[in-house]
């Protein structure tokens, strides 16, 4: 049996990563024939690098490094548990696959664990694949199957499932799976954090204590606007990049999630939550739902009801990759390399053709429909923010100023933005200079320098025009209502005014290039996406189904064929490759209660090939702290910018703009340019290549160069290496004095 | 590259040195982020988003501090650069330093060599000296302990006759003035806070009016003397006031909250020594909702409304009030003259939202709030913003308004929403005799009074500057009301003497000449009659949006942005179409000889004063001051009595009813519209009921088919 097991494991010579194998077709069977189960490890499969190797009796497995001898251990096992927990918590510690299922009769939903609902049922049956195996999981008491491939490449390990496969029972569906979830974790005794990238990133410590806390689970790319709610949920920061990663003593391991991260959640939790293990998994959405109030839900009769889209998968293939790292790669700054070399993004020469110094980013707000009170009876009356002629002027003071260079972005500067209509082609605001105006400014600025970036928002679409119908138009949710976003109450909470309309997928991707064709006509080159690099949601419609995925795609395919420098806020992954430059990298994480401290790992992993800024200065009204943070960071200054007195955003959906008053803020905006400005220089880069926590509260980059920065945000001087860090000050320290105290 | 590897490997050292000593101090975080968005009420009570005044700045628990793990921690207190944390379940007393460094536990409370157990104790008052009261609740007892835990006194329940029997002593909160009376929270007990002499004898129940209490206690005891037992339970939970909490300023004012109101007003109290409640923000620049702490804006949904209840405030040195909202899980602070500076908190999973907040304290500026089933300390400093809005307050409450000017203006270089600011603004400018430049800040301060002086200073110029113009104009008013009527009569004739002859019948004539106009309309049958009334109706209807929307800022006490454009019409076109209906109806009964039509003329040329009259004060009261205001409203008195006399003249006559049978008549028509109201209401719920429903069927018709 174990010759069988041997001669149709080949050694395999493929030096693809992991992320090769298995993208455009799903792994092979070796043979159709299943493997006996042995229960001891077993050598199944092996490249240059790493061996696998098995248990065919439970799916157990480990992968060895063959350059560091370090094991990677699929999940605990009997050899390595201590016996302290029974019961679920012990079930869930022996599982490879945790299995959501919907029992359409009862209503139910109930996750099973592979451990005690298929191998100890004798449900477990494995099939060799060519880098690896497949296992296929029956839950006898469900009466579901679910097949898992597990490979290895040259750099680390491959995880996936295939939902086509999955076999349903006829009352009992599987919607939703988590892979590996105890793959790499860590025990009581190890030391070491979990990383997840909630917003700029995160640490959770091994055995952080903060055991009486919720654990941590987020979905990939933030909630889908499709699963509406009456009440705001809290406000949190949305996982823009589809990874985590565990550091267990000196090793460490980064997680990719490379198909079906549009579908996926993130999952982590320490010791003590469930069991004594410290780890972070991924988790796939594969039939979407949605909670439906019944009733008037003002009074108490109502009843929810969950309906799931079971016509439609919403995941169509997910995959982890595990990568490896050691020694000096095993920290959340050799992650973020990691990603960084596999998205491979190509340096925007002309946006980095001066690595010493940031532009500074003007954000611009053009006009709006204010509702108000006009000889007796309420009108909405176009508001004047800012002119293009104002916003010349505005650009000219800061230049005066000795603001070199300005990069200017300009938001609701078209009458379709301000009248909340989609935005079918650039129609520039006639009461804030029409066609004329935009295109003289466009020619001011390009004289001066300054490229100009006219934002462009289908997301933003509360009235029918321009061909666009609000019922016909419109993504659905699965209750078949229309899919929007709405405004909420910051009081109650509760959904407020009209909501905006969000367009199918398919309409905005071929909507997209006539909107660009027609910003030809105006001369202008560059494009603000304010949010098109960050939502995402299922269109339910029937016979036109859009995962979230297939949205990504969709979206990022019509983006790029646009031929215009974009620039996105604050977006995902995904479309990095896309962006010119990066308005408000998310400069902290959620700071959920299980969290220990926040890593810039958004901002290492674009450093050196995309500009990008901290988030709005003014909006968030801390000046120092802003400064402090773009220097640790590397990232360029943000301003949102207007004219005429911000009063004017009182009683209107854009009252958070409060503290935008360009006559106020222009000397600030100038003189903080300047000051990061010249510490870059000093620095001799604003390319950040690592970062660590020197204590709570300061915090050391180090760029490119060598050279670092120790940046304390604390209300009480440090010290690094015998020199003070002032106060909410900063430290900048060449290589050589870090040698000499080394 | 060599430098960077070697440089890389110190910091590798230098981190793994720091990590042990990472997993126990506190976690803070390097940067600000809210898991809330900041908002304010305006002057209307609706909310605007406003910069955050605080930011969590730190989370503490047990573990972390290296106490063990708190167990329902339920009070805090900050005497002398220490922190008490209750820690209810553990029975003990958790001590911080000042900077949340674990001082020492106090966990033996030993009573004449003996040990005592707690149970469940909840609140707990620390004197300067270290020693404290605690209320050791569910052994219905207060201690009264050394600095180290040893019971000088134990205080319990008073044996007083006026202390009712019945119901149980479980001491909740409590403190002590300066003078050592001893003042307790007692749970579900409604007479106010139990006091207690400073020798731990019972003194007398606060916070509640003496004398109502005593009155009902007396009527309490007669009922109780006849009802049965069963009966007379249910009385004594007639009851206003259960304090939830309460702190003490340094001038022995007691700051008291509640969990439920009525009208949901006054959740908090500021008692003097007599226990009355001097916070009473009647001179606020609230339009509405005076006196309305915690949220203004509430929702029902799921049948459950949301409204704040307060279970703990605090009192700074600097006179703010915080308090803790359990409802909402937010806290509220409000400066010394309660306008709310912030709001900040909430439910959830994240630093700064809690769970089950339970206590709030303030150190110096910094808030720390307890929960107690997170088992955590959260601790929020101000931000930049709440810096400056503390200083600008200060300088505010301290009267000195040009020094708060720099300040107001970097809040509104922050947040452009602030109204206070605009006030601040405002009165400067005011008392720097810039009265027309203040008028704009004012307004948007909702400063009305201000706004009237400085209006009132604008006027007086103008009128000095357009001295000849004015004069001008008089003359010119003069002349037309001399001779005025004279060429309207002439012009009017000359429009309507080709088809109507000398007849008086237009509203305006029949206005100033109700018998004879009203005896023409009698004989008459035309059909401009009926267009005039009608529109005589749409002018009542235009000038009550008018006086709606456009009265003068210091007067109009309407939202311009809350405008129910069909509620006015049925104010006005509805009623009067009621009335007609009404008044036609009983009219028919009684044999009077006015048609529909008729009643339906008269009925609306009898509005022409009062809609006259609405709009000469609606353009009136955007030049008139405060003082003035009295004016306004006779003219509008005018316009009413004059209508309601031309009302019934009108019906008099084309009824042809005399004095008395007029007089019956109308009381009849008022009667028959309230009927005619009731039906309508009746069927409008009974039509939403299907509504709702048919609706919920369809619903679940789609939604359980799958």
């Amino acid at each position: 049996m174990l010759s069988i097991l041997l001669s149709s494991c080949s050694v395999s010579n493929s030096n693809g990563s992991p992320s090769d194998s298995g993208l455009d077709t799903n792994p092979q069977l070796m043979s159709d024939q299943a493997v006996e189960p042995i229960d001891s490890f077993v050598k199944c499969a092996s490249t240059d690098r790493f061996d696998l190797f098995l248990n065919t009796a439970n799916a157990d497995f480990y992968v060895e490094d063959k350059k560091t001898g370090t094991t990677w251990q699929s999940n605990i096992t009997s050899n390595t548990d201590k016996g302290t927990f029974k019961g679920l918590a012990k079930f869930k510690m022996y599982s490879q696959i945790f299995v959501d299922t919907y029992d359409k009769v009862t209503g139910q939903i109930t996750t099973v664990v592979s451990s005690s609902g298929s191998v100890n049922k004798e449900g477990l049956t494995i099939f060799l694949l060519k880098d690896g195996f497949r296992a296929v999981y029956n839950f006898p008491v469900s009466g579901i199957t679910v097949p898992m491939d597990v490979t290895i490449g040259n750099d680390g390990l491959s995880v996936s499932v295939d939902p086509a496969q999955i076999v349903d029972k006829e009352d009992v569906h599987v919607v939703g799976v988590s892979l590996l979830p105890y793959f790499g974790s860590g025990s009581m005794e190890d030391q070491g954090y979990l990383f997840i990238p909630d917003g700029s990133g995160a640490i959770i410590n091994f055995n952080n204590g903060k055991s009486a806390y919720s654990r941590y689970s987020s979905y990939v790319y933030g909630s889908d606007p499709a699963y509406y709610e009456d009440k705001r949920p809290p406000v949190v920061q949305n996982i823009k990049i589809p990874v985590f990663g565990i550091k267990k003593n000196d090793n460490a391991f980064l997680a990719v999630i490379s198909r079906g991260d549009a579908s996926a959640g993130i999952d982590a939790e320490v010791s003590g939550q469930v069991n004594d293990q410290n780890t972070a998994f991924a988790s796939f959405v594969v039939h979407g739902k949605e909670n439906v109030v019944i009733g008037n839900t003002m009074e108490g009769n109502t009843q929810d009801v969950i309906k799931y889209d079971l016509a439609h998968l919403l995941c169509d293939y997910c995959k982890v990759d595990y990568f490896f790292l050691d020694k000096e790669e095993a920290d959340y700054s050799g992650m973020a390399k990691k990603y960084k070399d596999l998205l491979d993004l190509e340096p925007q020469q002309d946006e980095v053709s001066n690595p010493v110094s940031l532009p500074l980013y003007i954000d611009l707000f053009g006009g709006l429909e204010k509702n108000e009170s006009f000889l007796g009876l309420l009108t909405d009356r176009y508001k004047m923010l800012t002119s293009y002629e104002q916003a010349a002027n505005i650009i000219e003071t800061l230049k005066d100023k000795g603001v070199e260079q300005i990069v200017s972005t300009y938001t609701n500067w078209s009458s379709d933005e301000a009248n909340e209509k989609y935005p079918r082609i650039s129609r520039p605001a006639g009461q804030l200079g029409g066609t004329k105006g935009i295109t003289e400014l466009n020619v001011k600025l390009k004289a001066m320098g300054v490229q100009l970036y006219t934002s462009y928002d289908p997301f933003n679409v509360r009235k029918d025009g321009n061909g666009f119908l609000r019922m016909l138009n419109t993504a659905k949710r699965i209750s078949g209502q229309p899919t929007t976003i709405f405004d909420y109450k910051s009081s109650t909470l509760y959904k407020n005014g009209q909501p905006s309309y969000l367009a199918s997928p398919q309409y905005i991707a071929s909507h997209i290039p006539v909107y660009a064709r027609s910003l030809d006509r105006i001369g202008i080159e560059g494009m603000l996406l304010p949010d098109l690099g960050n939502i995402l949601y299922t269109d339910f419609r029937k016979g036109r189904f859009y995962s979230r995925d297939a949205m990504k795609d969709v979206i990022v395919d019509a983006i790029d064929g646009l031929g215009k420098n974009i620039i996105f806020v604050s977006p995902n992954a995904y479309v990095f490759d896309r962006a010119t430059a990066i308005l408000g990298a998310p400069s902290t994480s959620s700071n959920y209660d299980l969290i220990d401290y926040d890593v810039p790992f958004y901002q290492l992993v674009l450093s050196g090939d995309r500009r990008y800024t901290i988030p709005c200065v003014n909006t968030t009204g801390n000046i120092v702290m802003s400064k402090l943070k773009a220097l640790e960071t590397g990232s360029g200054l943000y301003f949102q910018f207007v004219y005429n007195d911000p009063v004017l955003f009182m009683d209107t959906r854009y009252d958070r703009l409060y503290g935008t008053n360009s006559q106020t803020w222009m000397d600030d905006a100038a003189a903080a340019y300047h000051e990061i400005n010249d510490i870059f220089a000093q620095i001799g880069s604003t390319t950040i290549v690592s970062s660590n926590r020197v204590e709570d509260d300061v915090y050391i980059t180090v760029f490119d160069n060598g050279n670092a920065i120790v940046v304390n945000y604390s209300d009480t001087d440090s010290e690094y290496f015998g020199k003070i860090v002032p106060a909410r000050g900063y430290l900048v320290s060449g290589k050589e004095n870090r040698s000499d105290a080394d | 590259m060599e430098g960077t590897r070697h440089m890389k490997k110190s910091i590798a050292a230098v981190s793994l040195v720091l990590f042990v000593l990472v997993v126990f101090a506190s976690s803070a975080s390097a940067t600000n982020f809210e898991p809330y968005s900041g908002y304010n009420y305006n002057a209307w009570g609706t909310s605007m988003s406003a910069p955050n005044g605080y930011w969590p700045a730190d989370m503490m628990d047990g573990t972390t501090l290296g106490a063990g793990m708190f167990s329902n921690p339920s009070d805090l207190f900050y005497r002398e650069g220490e922190l008490y944390i209750l820690d209810s379940g553990n029975s003990r007393i958790v001590v911080l330093d000042g900077t949340f460094k674990l001082s020492r536990v106090i966990d033996t409370f030993i009573m004449a060599g003996e040990k005592q157990e707690l149970l469940n104790p909840t609140g707990m008052y620390i004197r300067s000296d270290g020693s404290f009261l605690l209320c050791d609740t569910d052994n219905e007892r207060i201690l009264d302990c050394k600095a180290d835990g040893e019971i000088k006194n134990i205080l319990t329940k008073p044996t007083d006759e006026i202390y009712p029997e019945n119901i149980a002593f479980h001491p909740t909160k409590v403190i002590e003035d300066t003078a050592g009376n001893i003042y307790v929270i007692v749970a579900d007990f409604y007479y106010g806070a139990v006091c207690y002499n400073p020798n731990g004898t019972f003194n007398s129940f606060f916070g509640s009016n003496r004398v109502e209490i005593t009155a009902k206690m007396l009527f309490d005891r007669l009922w109780k003397s006849i009802l049965p037992a069963q009966t007379s339970k249910y009385i004594s939970n007639y009851v206003p006031v259960n304090y939830s909490n309460f702190d003490i300023d340094a001038e022995d004012f007691i700051f008291t909250t509640t969990r439920q109101t009525k009208n949901s007003l006054d959740e908090i109290k500021k008692l003097n020594n007599v226990g009355i409640n001097i916070l009473r923000s009647e001179s606020s620049y609230d339009t509405l909702n005076k006196n309305d702490y915690g949220d203004k804006e509430r929702i029902r949904y799921k049948g459950e409304t949301s409204d704040s209840q307060f279970t703990d405030i605090d009192i700074s040195d600097d006179g703010l009030m915080s308090a803790l909202d359990f409802n909402s899980n937010k806290i509220f602070q409000y400066d010394e003259e309660s306008n709310l500076l912030f709001v900040f908190g909430g439910k959830g999973d994240q630093k700064g939202l809690f769970k089950r907040p339970i206590a709030i304290e303030t150190i110096g500026n910094d808030i720390i709030v307890l929960d107690s089933e997170k088992n955590n300390l959260t601790l929020f400093k101000p931000t930049e913003f709440g810096k400056i809005v503390h200083r600008a307050v200060k300088f505010y409450v301290d009267g000195e308004f040009g020094n708060a000017v720099p300040e107001w203006q970097a809040i509104l270089k922050l947040d452009s929403n602030y109204e206070p600011a605009y006030r601040g603004i405002g009165k400067a400018l005011a008392e720097q005799q810039q009265y027309k430049e203040s008028l704009k800040y004012l307004k948007l301060g909702y400063d009305r009074e201000s706004y009237s002086n400085s209006l009132r200073r604008v006027r007086t110029d103008f009128i000095k500057d357009n001295l000849i113009v004015i004069g001008v104009i008089g003359i010119v008013a003069f002349l037309l009301l001399l001779y005025g009527k004279k060429w309207v009569r002439l012009l009017l004739h000359n429009r309507t003497s080709a088809d109507s002859g000398p007849d008086e019948e237009t509203p305006f004539q029949v206005m100033l000449h109700p018998i004879s106009g009203y005896d023409t309309i009698r004989r008459t049958n035309r059909f401009s009659l009926l267009l005039l009334s009608i529109m005589v109706v749409a002018l009542w209807f235009v000038a009550s949006i008018l006086q709606r929307q456009e009265t003068g800022f210091v007067f109009n006490m309407n939202n311009p942005l809350q405008l129910n454009i069909m509620l006015l019409f049925t104010k006005t076109f509805g009623i009067a179409i009621l009335w007609t209906v009404s008044n036609w109806g009983i009219s028919t009964l009684v044999n009077g000889e006015g048609s529909f039509k008729r009643i339906w003329i008269v009925s609306s040329y009898a509005i022409l004063p009062y809609a006259v009259s609405m709009i000469i004060s609606t353009i009136a009261s955007n030049v008139t001051t405060y003082e003035e205001g009295s004016l306004l409203r006779i003219i509008v008195y005018i316009g009413i009595a004059w209508s309601l006399f031309m009302l019934f003249i009108g019906i008099k006559e084309v009824n042809q009813f005399t004095f008395s049978q007029a007089v019956v008549n109308v009381l009849m028509t008022l009667i028959g519209m309230l009927l005619v109201v009731f039906v309508i209401v009746l069927f409008g719920s009974l039509v939403q009921q299907l509504m709702i429903f048919i609706s919920t069927l369809y619903n679940e018709l789609i939604l359980r088919s799958n």
